[in-house]
């Protein structure tokens, strides 16, 4: 199995969001936000042909992140996950994780540093988190039969400035 | 923006520097008056953008007037194209945003206002089909006419072919650099307004097809002459694009060539920024010019009947709409015509004009500074020379041994400015030199960095501005020790500290050594440099604190006059009048009953003559040979006869851009004599029967037409002849 997880794209500032609105959960993306994230998958999806199943965060940032990745991966299941959120534990995703076939690939749309320590746990086994990512990055992580702790091989890491240039 | 790592105690500083900012924001907020017009029945304004393509149409008409000469109006066809350039590089982003989000959106209906999007786009096709049918139906056959032929590659004779070809072998295709697409070579970077050659490419017995693209190599004038023997009378010129297009076989040897297109892209310059996030001012500047760089490309123009395969990937790869693409069938790049206009042929150009040395100023050897203390002056460029004015003015300062201090704004200067070099000179002779240098003038920062770290080397203490804020007032203050006590001399413009652009565009530098000007210019500098938060001015108008109050109620008293019977009127000439809160103040003070009369060069939202709104507001444009770019104000205020009204001039326009994000400054001008000269260019100008533009009600605008009492006079022509005579007058008296 494979795993993408993506990181949402820039969001609006949250000290003056928070200012007029009362929850973060809210808060969404800038539109160079989401320019950045459509430019990020736009080039993710030129290798990665198709992708069986979307999970996001329910945060609104997450959740924009995750419909402009779905508008390329068109037949991707598209589900929303509470373990996404950024206060959940890091192993309350593995049962969904292990649910995969081998086949398939899946892409999670979350937080910081939740998905960096998601990413550290399956790597080596220790939710110490020694990679980060960037705001519309991505870290893709490849798995043999099974999906255990510290199996994990890591594909490609995806900083989005190396993208911006055309 | 990428957050640069610092060293030094950053977070202090940026922590300072937030604290600053929030608290101009908020003296900012206090006078920022709440938006009503949207609330008053029926006042409406002309679309903002389609106000800018307005002026460019007056522009392009410019290349159409037989009464100009040929190279001129070629020349106007190539700012037309420029400025077109600049409208997309700045405004057009913003109008593709609602498409973009709604291509980001997962339900396909949600849909986007794409209308203005819409709107803009035809009106530009409609612009850049005019500028097609003049240059081929007017400027090309009246070049051939005067034996300037432009030629394409099948107009060349044989002779000429092998000259081409030898110019390319020898000059050209040393530098040039085709790129190859393909997995090896990703698509190469296209820098803002490059033109360059897309070709699709194929193997000799292969079939797929391959991308490679050519840059149009800009060392070279875009146009060069064949004629190397002398013998004909004629000037023949072809494009270096058509010049490669031809010689492509030597790009690609045995590689079978299966189409070519010539095009030329633009992108969005007007790059967010985030300034509360920034720890020094001029990284995040350095950084946003590499940005920028990398803007979405918002344009593409090519030739008549585009390859569609090249199309396409260039569209992919550009990552643009249909939407983003237009087609000129003259040329691709009108600005290329550079070489052409700059033909030193006399009697295809305008006459040279050299600026006169203002006639106060023309007794030398005279002081300056004596003759400043002595009265205020007021000097009008480009008639008026601005070296032997305002550029004396700084460089004396530089000079003068009793000058303890100079204090100067520089937003935009040129290369090898000399108000750099007399400021190094100042700081070097041990003066106190500040130098306020606005980083932020749009597509002018790269620039403005050099000079920032030249004049520092010197000692100078350079001040980037305020965050958030541009520094857009062109002030110079010079503080000279005379016999008892300290004295300022300050200069107010409504014009940039720029030699080149002084030759260029009309502008008014008013000089003074009034205590209560130069006193409130100190304060000013104290604010720009410290942390003063003073925004309680009398006599200046500073804007974003009490500019904008001061102007509606200036305003609004001129409709109170008129209602209690006493004289009132208003007079005012800018660049662009934009703002909504000033225009509403406007339509309600014609509806009092107040004769306004604007002499607005570009952008203008307000509708003249609208019954029931603004009948008694008149809106001329004037556009000739030098760009119109003073800026002054006239409030009758119930004076009995017009001179003894308020004037004022400075480096504001009316727009809110102006107003609320820009600090500016405005001068009132008390001294009777100098009232006098401003008076006497409004009504120049307000007499102008050749270069002016009337506003309609619409927001389209009519040639104005001479009458039998109003000659055929253009008020540049008149300026010009004006200086000559005093200036000859004032030699004769001398």
């Amino acid at each position: 199995m494979r795993l993408i997880l993506f990181r949402h794209g820039p969001a609006v500032d949250r000290e003056s969001y928070l200012q007029s609105h009362p929850s973060d959960d809210l808060r969404p993306l800038t539109f160079s936000g989401k320019r950045k994230v459509n430019r990020v998958i736009q080039k993710i999806a030129r290798s990665q042909e198709d992708i069986s199943t979307l999970i996001t965060s329910p945060l609104k940032r997450a959740e924009q992140t995750a419909q402009i990745i779905h508008k390329h991966y068109k037949k991707a299941n598209y589900e929303v996950a509470e373990e996404l959120k950024a206060e959940a534990s890091v192993k309350e995703i593995l049962p969904r994780l292990k649910q995969a076939t081998p086949v398939e690939t899946l892409i999670l749309v979350g937080h910081e540093p939740h998905l960096s320590r998601i990413a550290s746990y399956l790597l080596t086994g220790n939710e110490t988190n020694f990679i980060h990512l960037k705001k519309a990055g991505a870290i893709a992580l490849e798995f043999g039969d099974k999906v255990e702790p510290g199996s994990a091989l890591l594909r490609w890491h995806i900083h989005p400035g190396i993208f911006l240039k055309r | 923006m990428t957050k640069t790592k610092k060293n030094k105690s950053s977070a202090s500083i940026q922590q300072s520097q937030k604290q600053r900012s929030q608290s101009i924001r908020n003296s900012i907020s206090s006078h920022r008056s709440k938006p009503h017009w949207s609330r008053i029945k029926g006042v409406s304004f002309v679309d903002r953008e389609l106000a800018w393509l307005e002026f460019n149409q007056r522009v392009l008409e410019q290349a159409e007037d037989e009464s100009l000469r040929l190279l001129e109006r070629v020349k106007f066809l190539s700012i037309c194209h420029s400025n077109l350039d600049e409208f997309f590089m700045k405004r057009v982003d913003y109008l593709r945003r609602p498409a973009i989000e709604k291509s980001y959106s997962r339900d396909e209906d949600e849909r986007g206002s794409l209308d203005r999007l819409n709107i803009v786009r035809r009106r530009v096709e409609k612009l850049l089909s005019d500028m097609d049918r003049v240059y081929l139906s007017s400027l090309k056959p009246q070049l051939t006419a005067n034996k300037i032929d432009l030629l394409e590659w099948d107009e060349l004779t044989k002779e000429e072919k092998i000259n081409a070809n030898e110019i390319f072998y020898k000059k050209i295709f040393p530098i040039l650099t085709p790129l190859a697409v393909d997995p090896g070579h990703p698509f190469p970077h296209i820098s803002n307004l490059s033109t360059s050659l897309a070709i699709a490419l194929k193997y000799p017995k292969g079939q797929e097809l391959f991308f490679s693209r050519v840059k149009i190599p800009e060392i070279f004038p875009a146009w060069t002459s064949l004629d190397s023997s002398g013998t004909t009378e004629r000037l023949r010129f072809i494009s270096i694009a058509d010049i490669i297009l031809h010689n492509l076989d030597a790009l690609f040897p045995n590689m079978e060539i299966t189409a070519t297109m010539l095009f030329r892209i633009t992108r969005n310059i007007d790059v967010e920024r985030d300034e509360e996030a920034a720890e020094d001012l001029l990284e995040m500047i350095e950084q946003e010019i590499k940005d920028r760089r990398f803007g979405e490309v918002v344009k593409l123009e090519h030739g008549p009947q585009p390859d569609p395969w090249l199309l396409n990937f260039l569209k992919a790869e550009l990552d643009i709409e249909s939407y983003d693409i237009y087609e000129l069938k003259g040329l691709v790049n009108f600005t290329s015509l550079s070489p052409i206009y700059r033909l030193n042929i006399p009697e295809l150009r305008e006459e040279n004009w050299t600026s006169l040395v203002p006639d106060r100023l023309v007794e030398e050897p005279i002081s300056l500074f004596h003759l400043i203390a002595e009265t205020d002056l007021l000097v009008h460029h480009p008639y008026e020379s601005f070296t032997a004015s305002v550029e004396k003015f700084i460089r004396s300062a530089a000079e003068d041994p009793k000058v303890l201090a100079i204090k100067m704004t520089l937003y935009r200067t040129n290369e090898d400015s000399p108000f750099i070099r007399a400021l190094i000179r100042a700081a070097e002779a041990g003066k106190q030199v500040v130098c306020l240098v606005e980083l932020k003038a749009r597509m002018e920062e790269e620039k403005n960095i050099n000079w920032a770290n030249k004049l520092e080397e010197a000692g100078v203490h350079v001040v980037y501005g305020i965050v958030g804020l541009k520094t857009h007032c062109k002030v110079a203050l010079v503080i000279r020790q005379e016999s008892d006590r300290l004295r300022s001399y300050a200069h107010i413009g409504t014009g940039n500290y720029n030699a080149q652009t002084a030759k260029l565009y009309t502008d008014i530098g008013f000089m003074t050594a009034n205590e209560d000007i130069t006193k409130e210019l100190i304060e000013l500098f104290h604010h720009l440099t410290g942390r003063s938060l003073k925004d309680d001015y009398e006599k200046l108008l500073v804007a974003p604190y009490n500019m904008k109050q001061k102007f509606l109620r200036m305003i609004e008293r001129e409709a109170e006059n008129q209602q209690k019977g006493l004289p009132a009127g208003i007079i005012a000439k800018m660049n662009s009048l934009e703002d909504r809160d000033i225009g509403t103040a406007l339509y309600k003070a014609s509806q009092a009953g107040v004769k306004i009369k604007l002499i607005v060069r570009g952008i203008c939202t307000l509708r003249p003559g609208v019954e029931g709104l603004s009948e008694s507001i008149e809106v001329i444009s004037i556009v000739d040979r030098f760009l119109e770019h003073g800026r002054i104000f006239y409030f009758r205020n119930a004076a009995k006869e017009i001179v003894d009204g308020e004037f004022y001039l400075g480096s504001a326009d009316w727009m809110s851009r102006n107003l609320h994000g820009r600090v500016e400054v405005v001068t009132p001008i008390e001294n009777p004599d100098l009232k006098e000269r401003l008076l006497e260019i409004f009504e120049i100008q307000l007499e102008d029967f050749h270069n002016a533009w009337v506003m309609q009600p619409d927001g389209s605008y009519k040639r104005r037409l001479p009458t039998a009492d109003s000659p055929p006079l253009s008020s540049q022509n008149v300026f010009m002849e004006l200086t000559r005579i005093r200036h000859l007058h004032r030699k004769e008296k001398k």
